[in-house]
């Protein structure tokens, strides 16, 4: 009777075991869910593989680069590096100042401006700036950025832009005032524009 | 009992099993394809030991169809404080990886801080930590 039991025992058991297995089979999710995924670190940088200088600025008296590169899986990664001359390539991932990888599948982006914005500290104290994105579409031959002392047009290179914004005395914020981007065509026609303001409102966790 | 029926009856009951855990898990992976979205993934933050410097690293990937998103990302001490100096940026389709700069992160644990905005719904991920740096 005892050695029956015990049997049914280690089959009930089995059973529980086999249908937690094929029941996270049947849901992907929770791996990443609990983090069982994560590996750790992932740089979204175009590390050594071949890059392009898309543009240049000058940003409160330093060269502020953006190069763009595609690497071997196929991510196409813009990294931006600051204290650089325009005609240094990069060479070690602490270079790198900010940056992202588009991952393939690699898709059109459905509005016609969208940007990143990156604070460091200014050595006067608070922030500077730096504002990059990209365009839609190679129609796109111009992006101005308009600020509340005037407008002016950013560098724009295969569809990359770069530019920077007035200092501010904490990060994550933009200056007092209204910031936007309008992109235009070779005709001047307008095709888009992004209000930075909104942009920041939007992302921020405390939204 | 036969042998026959004993092993349909454990077949069915291992069957039933995995529908039951299989339908507890899954609501949410179902619903995230009939209303397309994105998730945000914060990785643990890349540490450069012989600088000491950090930049918090994650991931936001999306389903087809998905509404643009926007993100800020921070690079945070063990008590949540942000090191250094966020990201922030959108709106985008598709799916991304995505950075802060390289910070002093000196005797620090850190992790990654990721929010994302996608369709106008908030969601955010936390990494792991990394200590030593």
């Amino acid at each position: 009777m005892l050695k029956m039991t015990k049997r049914r025992l280690v089959g009930l058991v089995g059973m529980i075991g086999c249908s937690v297995v094929i029941g996270v089979a049947f849901a992907p999710n929770i791996g990443s869910a609990v983090g069982l995924l994560r590996t750790g670190n992932a740089p979204s940088s175009i590390g050594a593989n071949p890059t392009v200088q898309v543009a240049s600025v000058t940003a409160s008296g330093s060269p502020l680069v953006l190069w763009m590169g595609v690497r071997a899986d196929g991510a196409r990664c813009v990294d931006i590096r600051k204290g650089l001359a325009a005609n240094v390539a990069p060479s070690i991932a602490t270079d790198v100042d900010g940056g992202w990888c588009e991952l393939p599948p690699i898709t059109r982006q459905a509005t016609a401006l969208s940007a990143n914005l990156y604070w460091s500290p200014a050595s006067a104290g608070g922030y500077h700036i730096v504002l990059a994105g990209q365009t839609s579409s190679p129609a796109i031959t111009s992006v101005r950025l308009s600020t509340p002392t005037g407008t002016e047009d950013v560098p724009l290179g295969n569809g990359y832009f770069l530019g920077a914004l007035p200092d501010v005395t904490s990060s994550g914020q933009l200056p007092p005032g209204d910031y936007s981007l309008t992109a235009r065509d070779a005709s001047g026609g307008v095709v888009g524009s992004l209000d930075l303001n909104k942009l920041v409102a939007q992302a921020s966790p405390s939204n | 009992m036969s042998k026959l029926a004993h092993l349909a009856l454990r077949a069915a009951l291992v069957g039933a099993g995995a529908l039951i855990v299989g339908g507890v898990m899954a609501p949410e992976h179902a619903q995230s394809r009939l209303l397309a979205t994105c998730t945000p993934t914060a990785y643990s933050p890349a540490v450069d030991y012989g600088s000491r410097l950090g930049q918090a690293v994650g991931e936001t990937t999306c389903d087809a169809g998905a509404p643009s998103w926007s993100y800020s990302i921070y690079l945070r001490n063990h008590a949540g404080s942000t090191l250094g100096n966020p990201a922030t940026g959108g709106p985008f389709t598709g799916n991304r990886l995505l950075s802060t700069d390289w910070t002093s992160c000196a005797g620090a644990i850190v992790h990654t801080f990721l929010y994302i905005n996608v369709g106008g719904a908030g969601k955010s991920d936390t990494s792991g930590e990394v200590s030593g740096c």
